[in-house]
């Protein structure tokens, strides 16, 4: 079972919704509540998968940099389920801004997940996780990456415009 | 129950996973029924051979989203792959048209319309017309699972297999557990169900009993070949065919009829599960009695602890509901749901009937928006056939059907909806004599109705009987005859008994006290359903108290929980003491309502607004502009001002006259709409009279409503680099209508340079931006 780090959590939240002082205590008890229910609502799943195509097929000179030094790579997906879109989706009915707080914090939270997962499963000598969108890898590869560790498993779905469903969820590569 | 296609006279062996036969050819399976049709035929011969009675037709993505791009086409794709597995049979096997799922996630969760689906279904189900059986397979999603049996009972009469792929929890991806997926399939009339793929048959081991526990027809199971692992780059499943087949063999014994395989299951798996099964007779199917409605995200089983129907969403003597109805107010009836929801409700009631609206298109829409943000099970409430199956088409699971009646008319033209889409119906006891003044008049009608159901198979469990409360006010015996007959129906029909509560105190004072008291008596009588107000803390004390007494509230919880709402509003009258523009800057919501509404008795409400709101509002504004608060923060504020208002609205009334019009909407392409909310809220919080077009709009129906509506403000968001474009789209759209409007644009990706780019006339960065450039275009 993973264990997730509430205040590293809770840290990135505030910095999402560009808050740059300490919490008040609105806000730390906003924090906490959606923390509460955004557990609930969670459905946490990862899948990895080695590849056994050449590097060369991710797209970008950025993500070529990135694995330099590597030779090998994961494919990654994870998501934290659909019920945390209905979470919030229903929580913007009874309280906006409560419902800013809980997808920020959804956000944070499948960010220290995959964090933890990826630091368990893969070597030290890992790289970073590597999404489509960053740097010059286009979310066009969005559909291939999530093929290639066959995320569809996870009920994950990419849309034409390339948004993941359900919104809380990454796909990355990883070199190894 | 209708009689099953597989019948208990023998097992059924179904083929193995066809598509990991495949691996080496790195294509999509389907594709080969075109460019190497030998290939799957010298499998589909091996399966024969092995002793498989059903095979399964290459068709499991033959659909036309996963075809799009590719030269081939659904029509081709199946009819190639029926004339295949007819080779490979030579008539020694059935052949079973196979339908995967689409590949895309159905809305609200996702894009594709349900009826989007259904077409694509149907396509498959058209094209497949030569085989003997349709197999509907490792369905995620209970939605798609109904769009693609829907579509195979409505485009072919052949028997279906309908399987679903769960996790380690026993659950399908969207969250319906194995007595919702049962109740879904039971209802819609397939002749076999079951699960595939997932696990191996360890694993599956674990959930059959569950399967067996609630279903009622012919049971499948097709495991993989146990868990997969990669060796040497190629996957390998953990289970042999001997160890499958031990497994299979207990399945047999326990009561499965149609067994085969999935991922991994070569031909030597089959051969070995038709070795391991040989000589064992079928057991005999048994009808379960388990009362059962779902929705998506699980099931509520009725008859055992009581349940509580919330029935707020009903508009008879609710002015607010009947306005909302009227003006199309969604948002409205979603909250009365959330709220009721909250309190305690595990089901609700939806009714929309108002002779000013189209109620058939009114309640399809409440109970597809409804579902889209609430896991409870929907009960469908409605006079009116036409209405009932709009909404018994697109609802996502099995609800309650409120009502049928012991009037012939009525029972002809609802119990064949029941029949067909499945759910449970609420038989009143009333018919062409009226409501019979003695509880064994009542138990007749309802013994009638059960009776003339059957004729349509649907089964006693699937009924639950509303034996009426009528107003002790009008005859003091009311209430007993009632209570007497819900206990005669229990006793001598077993089957489930629902109530309105609140109708027995109709025309006396204080009414909760009369409701309360019926509500225990009613619970003790062996009531299962009461419809209810879930926000009446002294039902809900009742209702809470009752099952702490009778063992149906395990620790407590609901309980010692129902006492916290009490303390909850102590809390929000203790922040009244504040000045209501504190109120409002602080986010106090429950404060803001109930100190307006005292301000009200000596102030008059522009100068509540003037002297509080709006100095509230503006000094939250400057506050999050200085960084000294937050967006939580100001949308707290916001939201209290609401609340300030909807007080005023409601002691003096409805403003008629509406602050100028803005049109916000998230693009084509996008479906994330939490930043276009943010700013809805805040605009409407400043006066301006919001039309929201929502997610996902094409850019000519923008360009149309601002024409037609003859807005002069346009807010666009975009959440990714690849909806840009089609905001570009969106304004190019606007400009070319020669409408006079200012264009604004934000959304995470956007930056100024993005807005000039595609000749926005404002670049918003945060939503209050929005409200400032609003209030200086439209002041």
């Amino acid at each position: 079972m993973i264990t997730l780090d509430k205040e590293r959590i809770f840290k990135m939240a505030l910095a999402f919704m560009k808050v740059t002082k300490k919490p008040d205590e609105f806000l730390t008890e906003s924090l906490e509540l959606g923390y509460e229910e955004l557990l609930k609502a969670a459905d946490f799943r990862h899948i990895f998968a080695l590849s056994d195509d050449d590097k060369s097929i991710l797209p970008g000179k950025s993500v070529q940099k990135h694995m330099a030094n590597h030779t090998q790579f994961y494919y990654f997906a994870a998501t934290l389920g659909q019920s945390v879109d209905v979470l919030i989706k229903k929580t913007q009915l009874s309280s906006m801004s409560r419902a800013v707080v809980i997808d920020a914090l959804a956000g944070a939270m499948l960010d220290d997940y995959c964090d933890k997962v990826c630091g368990e499963a893969m070597p030290d000598t890992a790289t970073k996780r590597f999404s489509p969108g960053y740097g010059d890898m286009p979310l066009s590869f969005q559909d291939t990456l999530l093929a290639k560790c066959r995320g569809e498993k996870l009920g994950i779905k990419v849309l034409p415009s390339k948004l993941l469903i359900p919104s809380k969820s990454i796909t990355a590569v990883i070199g190894v | 129950m209708k009689k099953s296609y597989f019948d208990q006279q023998k097992l059924f062996i179904i083929d193995g996973g066809l598509g990991s036969n495949l691996a080496e050819y790195n294509c999509p399976p389907e594709h080969l029924n075109i460019t190497s049709p030998d290939a799957i035929l010298r499998i589909q011969k091996a399966y024969v051979e092995s002793g498989a009675q059903i095979l399964t037709t290459n068709t499991f993505g033959a659909n036309r989203l996963k075809l799009a791009k590719t030269p081939y086409n659904t029509d081709g794709v199946v009819k190639a792959a029926i004339n295949i597995a007819k080779k490979a049979s030579g008539g020694k096997a059935l052949i079973s048209l196979d339908i995967g799922p689409t590949g895309a996630l159905l809305a609200p969760m996702g894009s594709l319309p349900f009826d989007e689906a259904y077409d694509i279904f149907a396509e498959i189900i058209r094209a497949g017309v030569d085989a003997d059986t349709i197999t509907i397979e490792t369905m995620t999603d209970t939605y798609e699972l109904k769009a693609a049996v829907l579509a195979a009972k409505e485009n072919s009469d052949k028997p279906i297999i309908a399987t679903v792929s769960i996790d380690e929890n026993g659950k399908l991806l969207c969250g319906a557990d194995i007595p919702s997926v049962v109740a879904l399939l039971e209802g819609l009339g397939v002749d076999a169900l079951g699960l595939n793929c997932g696990f191996g048959p360890k694993q599956f081991a674990e959930f059959f009993p569950l399967l067996k526990k609630y279903a009622s027809i012919p049971i499948a199971l097709l495991p993989n070949a146990g868990l997969p692992r990669v060796t040497d780059g190629k996957t390998v499943y953990d289970t042999s065919p001997d160890e499958f087949a031990v497994q299979m063999r207990i399945f047999a014994e326990e009561g499965a009829l149609l067994l085969g395989g999935c991922c991994g299951t070569t031909p030597d798996y089959i051969r070995a599960t038709v070795d391991a099964v040989k000589g064992i007779s079928p057991l005999p199917l048994t009808e379960k009695t388990y009362t059962v409605v779902s929705s998506w995200g699980g099931s509520q089983i009725l008859g055992g602890a009581p349940v509580i129907i919330g029935e707020r969403i009903n508009p008879t003597g609710k002015k607010k509901l009947k306005k909302a109805l009227c003006e199309n107010d969604i948002e409205y009836i979603l909250k009365e749901g959330i709220s009721q929801s909250d309190a305690g409700a595990h089901i609700l009631d939806v009714n929309v009937g108002l002779p000013e609206i189209d109620e058939k298109k009114m309640m399809a829409k409440a109970v597809y928006e409804i579902q889209s943000i609430l896991p409870l099970p929907l009960c469908i409430d409605s006079s009116s056939p036409d209405v009932l199956e709009a909404a018994l088409r697109i609802y996502n699971g099995k609800p309650i059907i409120n009502s049928v009646n012991g009037k012939q008319e009525v029972m002809n033209s609802v119990l064949p909806l029941a029949a067909k889409y499945g759910g449970v119906l609420i038989a009143l006891t009333i018919d062409e004599g009226g409501i019979p003044d003695t509880a064994q008049g009542r138990f007749e009608i309802a013994e009638k109705i059960v009776n003339e159901a059957a004729k349509y198979g649907i089964a006693p469990k699937d009924i639950m009987v509303d034996c009426l409360t009528l107003t002790i006010s009008s005859d003091p015996n009311a209430a007993e005859i009632t209570l007497e007959a819900v206990k005669m129906i229990k006793e001598r029909l077993g089957i489930c008994t629902v109530l309105g509560i609140s109708n027995v105190s109709f025309g006396l004072p204080v009414r909760e006290k009369l409701n309360s008291s019926f509500l225990t008596q009613a619970l003790h009588s062996g009531l299962s359903c009461a419809i209810m107000n879930p926000l009446s803390v002294e039902m809900m004390s009742t209702f809470f108290s009752y099952n702490a007494l009778h063992g149906f509230d395990e620790g407590f919880t609901n309980y010692i929980n129902n006492c916290g709402i009490e303390t909850h509003q102590i809390a929000a009258s203790e922040a009244q003491s504040d000045a209501l523009d504190e109120i409002i800057f602080r986010g106090l919501k429950n404060a803001s309502y109930a100190k307006t509404k005292e301000l009200l008795q000596s102030e008059k409400p522009i100068e509540i607004i003037n002297s509080y709101i709006i100095p509230a509002l503006d000094k939250t504004g400057v506050e999050f502009e200085a960084r000294r608060i937050f967006l939580p923060h100001l949308l707290a504020a916001a939201e209290t001002a609401k609340n300030a208002f909807t007080a005023i609205t409601d002691f003096v009334g409805p403003n008629e006259q509406k602050g100028e019009k803005v049109l916000l909407a998230t693009v084509q392409g996008d479906i994330h709409d939490i930043g276009k909310n943010i700013v809805a809220l805040l605009m409407s919080t400043y006066g301006f009279d919001v039309v929201d077009l929502g997610r996902d709009v094409p850019p000519e129906v923008i360009a149309k409503t601002a024409v037609e509506q003859n807005i002069r403000l346009v807010g666009l968001s975009a959440l990714m680099t690849t909806t840009v474009p089609s905001m570009e789209a969106t304004i190019k759209a606007l400009r070319e209508s020669s409408h006079e409007c200012k264009i604004m644009v934000g959304g995470a990706v956007l930056t100024q340079e993005y807005s000039d780019a595609i000749g926005a006339d404002f670049y918003a960065k945060d939503a209050l931006e929005g409200v400032n450039y609003a209030k200086r275009i439209l002041g």
